[in-house]
């Protein structure tokens, strides 16, 4: 059986491992299915054994002298950690974290893994790389490279199709984890990947985005009893954390968020209740201190590496919390190009360091094929006007090229007159803030209940693999809600079906098919040929015609269905 | 996605009995069109592989995100009864009905695989419990004092470890294996 070399990013807060299968990088669960994997390990004081993950984290408030937490901060450093009588170096604290990853992953696979490429971040010095070999020895693995995270990144969105580098060889990685801030800009040279700066904020994340949502959860609970201060209650910091946690990661889906939490504390015999609704307005302005820092130090990183923003070529998100649509905003602000975003950005500098680990075992590493929105999606609004027809032409995007369906996305419109009788719902897709450069796919007609002018109407996209778009308008605060069914492919509106397609595919090749047909890295061409003989095949087999007419078009689909993957595998 | 797997074993079984009446021909031509079949087969069976990967994906995904508005209700009943527990808020009926209400609640849950986490009086669990207070910092043997916030299992698998509030494990007379009650 052939070794695997295994990536594994070994964060501050969460550790990932990942291998290359098959070609392509996946991440491997760890525990309950999960790949992510608190870095946190705890002792018990009476024998010295320890857990590791999320059941070491579990224990931290109840033993928090025997439960280690952000390690890596330490790595390379003279100091030792106490647990009792014990001594402990980083090192070995590290290691039981990489061996607790290595075994998972071995039982998982079914095969040992001795051989690691382990990523640290950009600014680690030769210390801190040496402690992190060290730790990888201690584990009883061979570390066969140390690769610096934005560069592990970098391999990744190497091997997904992207039209956005624009020949320029810089990249800048801006990485938001759960409680650090990293950034870099690098600049390629084939498969070189040279760190030419980087900055960062060990003490930002996007727990520091929960923070505030809680401080204004709590503002709003004392504001029910006259701003009296609320009684010591651990119950109520955890519940409130838990409540601006969730809340924080649906703002990144959608404009509004409504709160109903029943008795989130109590106070003097009576229930306290959260009965409110939060927007993202809302929340970027408690966070636009927080984006900013962060911006500073993008800016702060391009001013090392003496580059203008117009000269990055690329920009990769990496860590959960730049799934916040604020960052989006701010970099797009700044760097006034799309951002790379399709690979899961909690995955992503393990999966990059799977695809290392694959390169110096001579494994030849495909192309990651993802399930992308080919085309930013949105609708026209009265932002902009045409200059020569003086009709509205703003392009506003719902979701964006490249994001990962399905998915569903709401942005928040205003009606512009008082009283509007309705709203001509032109759905577009492309990339120009002019409409009329991008394509009309779908319009229909929305009616209006009476309202004042600037009066809110959401409108929701859901895109699913089949290339339908289901989409919800909605106005707000009135019974008003219409449903329809858009076929991208087709440009056919379905405003009865209430989001149902017309017909299920008639078998799995056929769904194949259909998917390839609507994958638009595939030439125009190729696509048709896939889309006309598909639609020969289910007539056949809906129609049951003789089995050797089936047969005939079904070995044509195939042979279509294999140079189509030939041609997506090549990037052709 | 069945009648299609059976499909192409039964299309394959076909293609046996086309293959022994014409075994008289021309053994090349065989060879290829055996081949070729082979290659056919081998090609759709990777395909309906993939296919039921990704069912099986988006069915897991579905999954979980069908869940949630229960959760959702386990956690406001959850918050509803522990905020009467009071002593005066309520009298002892209502409590009783508030707590027949969370047990038929609780059943529902388990009839969709999920199984609440909520028990106190029991010894803490780091793979069920994360624990947010320990009262008894000195104690190396912790019983859940409070749950905060319930947690959720569905099939053995922890979906949300319980918020609790740990203290010393109280000394208590211990049953044997056999089960004699010893002091």
């Amino acid at each position: 059986m052939k070794s695997i070399v295994c990536g594994i990013d070994l964060g501050t807060t969460n550790s990932v491992i990942a291998f290359l299968k098959d070609g392509r990088p996946e991440a491997i669960p760890i525990e309950d299915g999960v790949a992510i994997l608190p870095s946190v390990v705890s002792f018990e004081a009476e024998n010295g054994s320890y857990v590791v993950g999320r059941q070491a984290k579990n224990r931290r408030a109840a033993f928090p002298d025997a439960t280690i937490t952000s390690i890596k901060r330490l790595m390379g450093k003279e100091s030792v950690v106490t647990v009792g009588r014990q001594s402990l170096s980083p090192e070995l604290i590290s290691s039981y974290i990489l061996k607790h990853l290595a075994e998972r992953a071995s039982e998982r696979l079914g095969q040992p893994i001795n051989k690691v490429v382990i990523t640290v971040p950009a600014y680690f010095d030769d210390a801190q790389r040496r402690a992190t070999i060290r730790a990888g020895e201690l584990a009883g693995l061979d570390v066969v490279r140390i690769v610096n995270e934005p560069t592990a990144a970098a391999l990744v969105y190497d091997r997904v199709p992207s039209e956005a580098d624009g020949g320029s060889p810089y990249v800048l990685v801006y990485d938001l984890g759960g409680g650090t801030f990293d950034v870099s800009v690098l600049e390629i040279k084939g498969e070189i990947k040279e760190v030419l700066a980087s900055s960062g904020d060990t003490s930002l994340g996007g727990d520091d985005f929960d923070e505030l949502l809680k401080d204004y959860l709590l503002g709003e609970l004392r504001e029910q009893i006259g701003g009296k201060a609320l009684k010591e209650d651990p119950g109520l910091r955890v519940r409130l954390l838990d409540i601006a946690e969730r809340t924080k990661i649906a703002l990144s889906d959608r404009p509004y968020v409504k709160i109903n939490e029943v008795a989130v504390t109590m106070h003097e015999g009576r229930p306290l209740n959260l009965d409110l609704e939060v927007s993202r307005v809302q929340f970027e302005l408690l966070a636009a201190d927080l984006i900013d820092r962060t911006m500073n130090k993008v800016e702060e990183v391009l001013r090392e590496a003496h580059l203008e923003p117009v000269e990055i070529g690329k920009l990769i998100l990496v860590g959960g919390a730049t799934r916040m649509p604020a960052v989006f905003e701010a970099l797009s602000v700044l760097f006034e190009q799309p951002v790379e975003h399709s690979v899961d950005p909690d995955l992503c500098v393990a999966l990059g360091a799977a695809i290392q680990g694959g390169l110096i075992t001579g494994d030849s590493v495909g192309q990651i094929l993802l399930d992308v929105t080919a085309h930013s999606l949105g609708l026209k609004t009265l932002d902009s006007v045409d200059h020569v027809t003086g009709e509205p032409d703003y392009f506003s995007t719902i979701i964006r090229r490249n994001t990962r369906i399905p998915v569903s996305r709401a942005e928040a419109f205003r009606t512009a007159v008082d009283r509007q009788e309705g709203v001509k719902v032109e759905v577009f897709q492309g990339e120009s803030l002019s409409c009329s450069e991008n394509t009309l796919v779908g319009e229909f007609f929305y009616p209006l209940k009476p309202a004042p002018a600037y009066s809110p109407v959401v409108v929701e996209y859901a895109y699913d693999r089949e290339g339908l778009v289901r989409i919800c308008i909605d106005q707000k605060g009135f019974d008003n809600r219409k449903e329809v069914t858009l076929d991208i492919r087709n440009r056919k509106i379905d405003e009865a079906s209430g989001g149902q397609p017309d017909e299920t595919p008639v078998n799995y090749l056929a769904e194949k098919a259909g998917r390839l047909a609507r994958d638009e890295r595939l030439s125009e061409s190729m696509r048709h040929e896939i889309g006309r003989i598909r639609v020969s095949y289910e007539e056949a087999v809906r129609s049951g015609e003789n089995e050797s007419r089936v047969d005939d078009l079904e070995d044509q689909l195939l042979e279509l269905i294999e140079r189509a993957e030939e041609e997506l595998e090549s990037g052709e | 996605m069945d009648y299609w797997k059976l499909r192409v074993w039964f299309g394959n079984l076909g293609w046996f009995r086309r293959k022994q009446e014409q075994e008289e021909e021309d053994p090349q031509r065989l060879i290829l069109e055996e081949t070729q079949n082979l290659k056919k087969l081998f090609r759709k069976q990777g395909m309906l592989l993939e296919e039921v990967h990704r069912e099986q994906q988006a069915s897991a995904a579905g999954k979980k995100r069908d869940l949630e508005p229960l959760i959702d209700l386990c956690d406001a009943l959850f918050y509803l009864q522990r905020a009467f527990q009071n002593p005066g808020l309520m009298s002892r009926q209502h409590a009783q009905v508030l707590n027949m209400v969370h047990q038929r609640m609780h059943r529902f849950a388990i009839s969709f695989g999920i199984e609440m986490i909520l028990a106190e009086g029991i010894p803490f669990d780091a793979r069920i419990h994360e624990v947010v207070t320990n009262r008894t910092p000195d104690a190396l043997l912790l019983d859940v004092l409070e749950v905060i916030q319930p947690g959720y299992l569905q099939n053995g698998k922890v979906l949300r470890p319980a918020k609790v509030i740990v203290g010393r494990r109280e000394d208590a007379p211990l049953f044997t294996p056999e089960g004699i009650r010893t002091s």
